[in-house]
């Protein structure tokens, strides 16, 4: 079962929380303040981080940028619709996937679920490593490489890099991306999409201006290539 | 509206009114012609007749020298002989009664001298005494023995007659 | 009659001036007029006096004389030409072809005879003014030249007729030149009057702009107060109730703003709380089995009120937004009947018994796809709530005109078509076969927790479920209208603007 780290100031939120995931037998640490959650991340190593954006002294897109410099570990925000602004910040900031309080825990699981969970392999057949252009995507190893140099990817990132390149060509519209890369509804928050492909473009393009791999089909959606 | 209209009306009517020439009354405007009469005054004798309406018309006729000057008497003696042809051609007439007989003139000038006895006959009046009735006579016809008989006396012809006839006496007039 | 006080005005004005100016040219012109013929009279009388005097006479003059004079005078005619009559006795003679004139009246004859004077009259006849002057001739009975004053008639008249048309012409010429003058007088002062006009009215106008301006919600609209009178008096006044306005105004705003504040705030607060609780309901379910009933049932109640609590905050949360304009439209070109059919799918609305499709296929569309489902959820879930299946959702294109539409029970946004002409408009269409919307409740469908039947003291939704829809559509650009469908039940349709053309896929 996953380990979860909750940084969350409000006490019934955290309590609340943290009593429904243990229940559903995840490890769970929580931290009342974005510095006391940093300072557990060494510690407990945990291999998602649930983050109130709304946190005193230092606040979440803060902390979620102090993580994403060292690691891709996965990032869950914690908001409240209605704190757009937050929502994009936090998003460009390296978060992976928000959800909106309050909600059931069932929801707040499944979310830790789908960003945890590996993307399908790809049939057999296909070989481990798959190069396009000057990427180099290793698919068992789930890492991507870039003239040879390793890209170090945010699980988000990664996912939809592996699901666009598994159809180059192929338009994908932001909905079906949310679908399968996020495993949210049809109707999810398209944002998270746009956010990702920009987070995306930035560390693997030459020119994040005018991207060669992930391109926008205006109207339709996203493709990878033609190279 | 009503008051403008009738305003407007007004205007128009007081601009309208009195255009162009209108005829007028009669106005008097001055004194009559003043014209010399030939021959001059002491060369003529001024007999008063009357035109077909009865107003006096006066007539001038040239004095012979000879006869020069001619007394009042004989002055109304040709009144009294009445307009020449000539005269009458031009519409001149006479209404004192035709008579050859003479014609009684006592000057004014002798009377201022004698002594006034008759209360109420004015002083300096001529007296002229006619063989014919005066008092039946008509207002013309004693204008002009009046007339004839003051101008012959007096240029100005301002003196007083007393006309005294057959019938009577007329009284003190002057010719008017 | 005469409407606009600026034509009042003007023509007031106009009035003034032309009685002013035809006044002063009708007294001008008869001053004018009595002074031409006057002195055309007297210079006439005159000379014909002075002409006559130069004469010396016979007593009795013979007609050859006469007549001598008589041309002579009617050839020494002035200022013009005129004809002389004499009369003596009863000698007529003229200097024309009658011994008599037919212009000559017996008034002035009768004048001649009565009065030692010279005198005129004018006559008129047949349209034609004459002059007609009479003048007896006397003479003086003293020798000429002693001082003697008595004159006596000589019997002999003189008449002199003259034409007028001289005068007549110069007279007519006064009155177009009158009329010439005034005219453009007239034109001239018709400058002053729109000038006069103009500074009446400008307050008028101003206040007529002030008006506007107040009307187009300008509340701090105020007319400058100028001078005295009756109009700044009444600027004074609109001054004064347009403050009071104003002040109302911002006492209701400021209140509403408060209100929706408050509103806001409350469910902010409540957020955070609930959040914990929502957290937890899982544990109270699943630990309910092995509670005593009563324990268990109400364990169950908090758990379920709890989740309703929280639709509710959030329902007034996104009412909140709207109302502070702090919702956000993020669009993306979208397939229209795909987008419907998900949102039907993610709430299993799928039996064919219940929900008939008419989704054409091809329809694309710029739409906020997370505000387009709560449209189409909260369109659909009311229809399955308060109607009767078989609820239809039927989908089209129309294009038609940019009027605004206002039918009965609409709620009308701001459809700011794009582009000019004709406007393509998606229309979304969500019919039940229920009973339909009584008439009385039809206009407040869309208000917030209307509640058509008031005994009923709770919906199974929020209350806010159509309140928010109209926002949305709104908030698209579009209009949601509530009626009743010709075969009975209520029909909901939902007009967006298009923003993109359809493109086949």
């Amino acid at each position: 079962m996953p380990r979860v780290l909750l940084i969350e100031d409000d006490p019934s939120v955290r309590e609340g929380v943290e009593l429904g995931l243990r229940r559903r037998g995840h490890d769970v640490r929580t931290a009342a303040t974005g510095e006391a959650g940093l300072a557990a991340l060494a510690e407990f190593r945990p291999d998602l981080l649930l983050l109130d954006l709304m946190l005193p002294g230092m606040n979440g897109v803060q902390v979620c940028r102090r993580v994403r410099e060292s690691s891709q570990l996965p990032i869950i925000m914690l908001t409240a619709r209605g704190d757009d602004f937050d929502v994009v910040i936090g998003l460009e900031a390296g978060a992976d996937d928000y959800i909106v309080k309050p909600a059931r825990t069932e929801v707040i699981e499944a979310r830790i679920r789908a960003v945890l969970r590996r993307i399908e392999e790809p049939g057999g057949g296909r070989p481990a490593v798959e190069f396009h252009g000057e990427l180099a995507v290793d698919r068992a190893g789930l890492t991507v490489a870039k003239y040879g140099e390793r890209v170090s990817l945010a699980p988000s990132e990664l996912k939809l890099l592996l699901h666009l390149c598994a159809a180059p060509e192929q338009v994908f519209s932001r909905q079906q991306l949310l679908e399968h890369v996020w495993e949210h509804s049809y109707h999810g928050d398209a944002r998270l999409v746009d956010a990702c492909v920009r987070r995306l473009r930035n560390k693997i393009e030459d020119v994040p201006g005018s991207p060669r791999y992930i391109q926008t089909l205006r109207g339709f959606g996203y493709r990878f290539g033609p190279l | 509206m009503r008051r403008i209209r009738a305003a407007a009306a007004a205007g128009v009517s007081l601009l309208l009114a009195g255009c162009g020439v209108q005829a007028s009354e009669v106005v008097e405007a001055g004194g009559p012609a003043v014209v010399p009469v030939v021959p001059d005054q002491l060369e003529r004798t001024l007999l008063f007749f009357v035109g077909a309406d009865g107003r006096p018309i006066p007539v001038a006729r040239p004095l012979v020298l000879t006869e020069k000057p001619v007394p009042t008497a004989g002055t109304l003696a040709a009144l009294l002989g009445g307009p020449t042809e000539e005269e009458r051609a031009a519409g001149i007439t006479t209404r004192l009664p035709a008579t050859t007989e003479k014609v009684e003139v006592v000057p004014a000038a002798r009377e201022d001298s004698g002594p006034g006895r008759e209360a109420g006959r004015p002083a300096g009046a001529l007296r002229v005494t006619a063989g014919f009735a005066v008092r039946s006579l008509d207002a013309a016809a004693v204008r002009q023995l009046v007339c004839t008989a003051a101008h012959a006396e007096d240029p100005e012809g301002l003196v007083k007659v007393v006309l005294t006839g057959s019938d009577g006496s007329l009284p003190a007039t002057a010719c008017s | 009659m005469i409407s606009g006080l600026r034509t009042r005005l003007v023509l007031a004005f106009l009035l003034v001036a032309a009685v002013g100016c035809g006044t002063t040219a009708a007294l001008t012109y008869r001053e004018a007029r009595n002074a031409i013929l006057e002195q055309a009279q007297d210079t006439a009388v005159s000379s014909f006096r002075d002409q006559i005097q130069e004469l010396h006479l016979n007593l009795p003059p013979n007609t050859e004389q006469m007549q001598g004079m008589v041309r002579g005078l009617a050839r020494q005619g002035k200022p013009r030409d005129w004809w002389v009559y004499v009369e003596y006795g009863s000698v007529r003679l003229s200097s024309g072809t009658n011994p008599t004139s037919t212009v000559i009246t017996p008034e002035l004859r009768r004048q001649a005879r009565g009065t030692p004077h010279g005198s005129f009259q004018r006559v008129v006849r047949n349209g034609e003014p004459y002059l007609t002057m009479v003048m007896p001739v006397v003479f003086k009975t003293a020798q000429t030249g002693t001082g003697g004053q008595t004159q006596r008639p000589t019997g002999l008249t003189f008449y002199a007729v003259m034409r007028l048309t001289d005068e007549q012409a110069n007279v007519d010429a006064m009155v177009v030149a009158a009329r010439d003058g005034a005219l453009p007088a007239l034109a001239i002062a018709l400058v002053p009057a729109l000038l006069a006009a103009r500074s009446v009215l400008r307050p008028v106008r101003d206040l007529r702009q002030a008006a506007r301006s107040l009307g187009r919600g300008r509340l701090d609209t105020r007319i400058p107060v100028k001078g005295g009178g009756e109009l700044s008096e009444l600027a004074r006044t609109f001054n004064e109730s347009t403050a009071a306005l104003e002040r109302s105004v911002d006492e209701l705003q400021r209140a509403e703003a408060r209100a929706r504040r408050f509103a806001s705030d409350v469910s902010h607060e409540l957020r955070t709380p609930l959040a914990g609780m929502l957290a937890v309901t899982e544990l109270l379910d699943e630990d309910a089995a092995g509670l005593d009933p009563d324990t268990a049932a109400a364990v169950r109640l908090i758990s379920s009120e709890t989740d309703k609590l929280a639709v509710l905050v959030e329902d007034l949360m996104e009412i909140s937004r709207f109302d502070a304009r702090a919702a956000e439209l993020n669009t993306d070109e979208i397939d229209a009947a795909e987008t419907i059919r998900r949102t039907l799918q993610s709430r299993h609305w799928t039996d064919p018994a219940r929900i008939v499709l008419d989704l054409p296929d091809g329809i694309r569309a710029r739409l906020d796809p997370r505000r387009f489902d709560v449209v189409i959820a909260n369109l659909v879930g009311n229809a399955l709530r308060h109607g009767r299946p078989p609820v239809t959702v039927a989908l089209r294109t129309e294009t038609r005109p940019p009027a605004p539409r206002t039918a009965e029970g609409a709620a009308d946004g701001t459809p700011d078509a794009p582009g000019g002409g004709s406007t393509r408009w998606l229309v979304t269409e969500v019919a039940d076969r229920g009973p339909g919307i009584p008439a009385d409740v039809l206009p407040h469908v869309f208000d917030r927790f209307y509640k058509a039947d008031q005994a009923r003291t709770r919906s199974e939704g929020s209350g806010l479920g159509l309140a928010i829809t109209l926002e949305n559509v709104r908030l698209h650009g579009g209009t949601v209208r509530a009626a009743n469908g010709p075969g009975g039940g209520a029909v909901f349709v939902v007009e967006i603007p298009l923003t993109t053309s359809e493109v086949t896929a």
